[in-house]
């Protein structure tokens, strides 16, 4: 950014940052409800206080920045990064107040875990956390998976330029419809109506378990949550385990999957386009590297004689392997057996899945398959120039939504971003080999935090050095937002101190 | 006479060795009988479950949760102080639990005696304790939340300057726009 | 029935259909991941 930033431009920002953080000062609403649903008078009261201060905040924000100027690509980008921060700090409140967490770090490390649909958590004596405080966190997870933005759009950005600006800095760059009104309703609609079914699915299935019908309700409501946003939150510390049940594990892989795809398939296939669904760069890209990890991590397990029979093979080690791929983190195993009992090669091939990741411009975090994707088009393409060198330059195709040609510009920015969540995948391990983990440890909690999944080896405690927290936070909020709003916060805030030479 | 003392303390000294030994063999024989499983810690077992594999062991915390019924057995999970293991149990063990932890009670604390699995072949490779015995060691009880006063009488002061910042900002979006017309 | 109703329910059943060609479809592929590990289990057991 060659152009220093003016005040107007940071009054831009505070101001769309104070309409994000108004957006989800409203969301408390909800849990303040089910406080009172649940006679849980000690909750509603700081859930009130949280609620009033949160308001102030995002009230005091936007007056701030009250300005008639339009918004630029800029604004949007660094109010995508600034704004979570914000709201990080803010949203923390009510875990805070409620007494779970041995730092307001902590608190702030368990919303950014949930908003970037990351997973690990911080929280103390989860087994025992009130209904609303739960609602708070299985709801964060959720809207944090539709993006903060495309909730605040929903509400609140008057002009639709703005809007889609903000939208874009979120890492979320389809543009469904033409108007981004348009695009965030037809992402609440889809969304919603799988919570629908998938709320039912699992609150049928919670009762056929043995689960009375209120938790039954519950539990299913917040486990869907968490897998479609592939947040990996749940209700109790045993994650899905506390379960025991395949029945369960079943409905969870469905819509945890389902999660991670692209929103723009969602809308082709569910617009009668069903052919997408198959032919997509991205599902043929997880279909394929699915496969292949599924049978490097069976083998891994089966080397060491892991698991007794198939269907604890495929119970545990196809699950683990599906929730690490699509970036979700629910577990039926203890972090610690990971660590223990799956040894190196199973180990492994989970961290090229979190690596890896979903698709884009869904919940799902990782490098994204259409970029693995567009990647090996690319490889593709070279070795054919090699073996051909005298032949004219044809293109290479890859279908996606349509038939398209592999520009050099599309391979060119697959690389970038991939490189960049690589470098902060090292950078991560590097701190987490620095604070005292073993290396493998370190690494394979770096790919869950740089990857938004959640899956623990045991490294996350709240044990942990603050530094390393700051570490992971950091990683979960620039994985979450694809480095571009990240980069752009950094430049805007470098750009703004800089001095102009004399 | 020195053959008959010779013979004596000969005979003392084996007396002596034979109460020796059979002193010894006595209390090993009576730790072999009087042995049961020994008392372990979820984090012993999840960091060393071979080595508890298919053996019977004590396990004891609080029961959290919901008692899933699944036929003539069924499921609780059991909270120690590190995590929380499932204990699979006939529906009798179950019944004799009152309450379970949440937010509203401390669960009962339980003692368990089963075979702890590192991964069950019955329950799809689940950690887990098919119980023999289960005995309610303490009963649980309600936990008391009680509002917080000093946030009680925050609230109305937050909400305030809430509403105060609220009409700062309508009027600062109001003057820029009067700002925008006359321009 | 208003034309505007009439397309909303097509619109809504189309909606539908789609849901269950991607249910079927994740489910199709986790069976897939079911036979690679069967075929690891029979093949490395």
């Amino acid at each position: 950014m060659t152009v220093k930033p003016t005040l107007d431009d940071v009054k831009l920002v505070l101001s769309y940052t104070g309409k994000v953080v108004i957006g989800v000062a409203i969301l408390l609403v909800i849990p303040m409800l089910t406080a009172v649903a649940a006679g849980e008078w000690d909750c509603l009261v700081y859930f009130a206080l949280s609620l009033g201060i949160s308001l102030s905040t995002g009230f005091l924000l936007a007056a701030l920045g009250a300005t008639d100027r339009k918004a630029g690509w800029m604004h949007g980008m660094v109010t995508g990064g600034l704004s979570w921060i914000v709201v990080m700090a803010v949203a923390a409140l009510p875990y805070w107040f409620s007494g779970h967490y041995l730092s307001y770090l902590d608190a702030m490390f368990d919303v950014m875990s949930g908003f970037t649909t990351t997973g690990l958590v911080l929280i103390q004596d989860l087994d025992h956390v009130a209904t609303s405080l739960n609602m708070w966190r299985h709801l964060l997870t959720f809207v944090g998976g539709q993006g903060v933005i495309v909730l605040a759009l929903t509400f609140l950005v008057k002009d639709s330029g703005g809007g889609y600006k903000l939208y874009v800095g979120e890492g979320k760059d389809e543009r469904l419809f033409p108007s981004v009104f348009h695009t965030a309703k037809a992402i609440w609609k889809i969304s919603l109506a799988y919570l629908a079914v998938g709320t039912l699915a699992l609150w049928i299935a919670g009762i056929a378990i043995g689960l009375p019908i209120g938790d039954a309700f519950l539990h299913g409501l917040w486990v869907y949550m968490a897998a479609w946003s592939t947040g990996g939150f749940s209700p109790m510390t045993q994650n899905i385990l506390y379960y025991h049940s395949a029945l369960y594990e079943g409905i969870t892989v469905v819509f945890f999957i389902l999660g991670s795809f692209n929103f723009a398939l969602h809308n082709a296939v569910w617009s009668g386009n069903r052919k997408e669904i198959a032919r997509n760069i991205e599902t043929a890209s997880f279909a394929t590297t699915m496969s292949i990890l599924t049978l490097v991590t069976c083998w891994g397990l089966m080397k060491l004689r892991v698991y007794p029979d198939l269907a604890a093979l495929v119970r545990k080690g196809f699950y683990q392997l599906a929730s690490a791929h699509t970036t979700t983190g629910f577990m039926t195993v203890y972090p610690r057996q990971l660590a223990n009992e799956w040894g190196d090669l199973a180990v492994l091939a989970m961290i090229v899945a979190m690596l890896i990741g979903g698709s884009a411009c869904s919940t799902a975090g990782g490098f994204k398959g259409l970029r693995v994707g567009i990647i090996w088009k690319a490889l593709v393409q070279e070795t054919r120039k090699l073996l051909k060198p005298g032949s004219a330059v044809f293109a290479q195709r890859f279908h996606y939504h349509g038939e398209k040609n592999l520009s050099e510009s599309q391979v060119r920015s697959a690389a970038l971003i991939v490189i960049m969540y690589v470098a902060i995948f090292f950078f991560a391990t590097l701190a987490g080999c620095a604070a005292g983990y073993p290396f493998l440890e370190s690494a394979f909690e770096s790919a869950s935090v740089t990857g938004n999944v959640g899956f623990s080896i045991g490294v996350t405690q709240a044990a942990m050095p603050a530094f390393l927290k700051i570490v992971y936070i950091f990683n979960m909020w620039a994985g979450r937002l694809e480095f571009m709003a990240v980069l752009a916060t950094f430049a805007f805030i470098a750009a703004f101190f800089r001095r102009k030479p004399a | 006479m020195n053959n008959s003392n010779a013979a004596r303390r000969c005979a003392s000294r084996a007396l002596l060795w034979a109460v020796l030994a059979f002193g010894i063999l006595a209390a090993a024989g009576a730790e072999e009988v009087g042995a049961g499983p020994g008392r372990v810690g979820a984090k012993a077992l999840i960091a060393d479950p071979r080595s508890y594999d298919g053996r019977e062991i004590l396990f004891e915390g609080e029961a959290i949760g919901d008692p899933m019924r699944r036929g003539d057995h069924g499921w609780v999970n059991v909270l120690d102080a590190d995590a929380a293991l499932g204990v699979y149990a006939p529906l009798s063990d179950l019944d004799a639990m009152g309450v379970f932890g949440s937010s509203r009670a401390k669960g009962d604390l339980v003692l368990v005696r089963g075979i702890f699995h590192r991964a069950c072949p019955d329950h799809g490779g689940d950690m887990d304790i098919h119980a023999t015995s289960v005995t309610v060691v303490q009963q649980g009880h309600a936990t008391p939340h009680p509002v917080d006063t000093l946030k009680l009488v925050l609230v109305p002061f937050s909400m305030t300057l809430a509403a105060g910042l609220y009409v700062v900002w309508r009027r600062r979006e109001a003057a820029n726009r009067k700002g925008s017309w006359l321009s | 029935m208003s034309p505007a109703r009439i397309a909303r329910r097509r619109q809504n059943r189309l909606a539908a259909s789609g849901a269950l060609i991607e249910i079927a479809y994740v489910v199709g592929l986790s069976c897939a991941c079911c036979l690679v590990c069967a075929i690891a289990w029979f093949a490395l057991g």
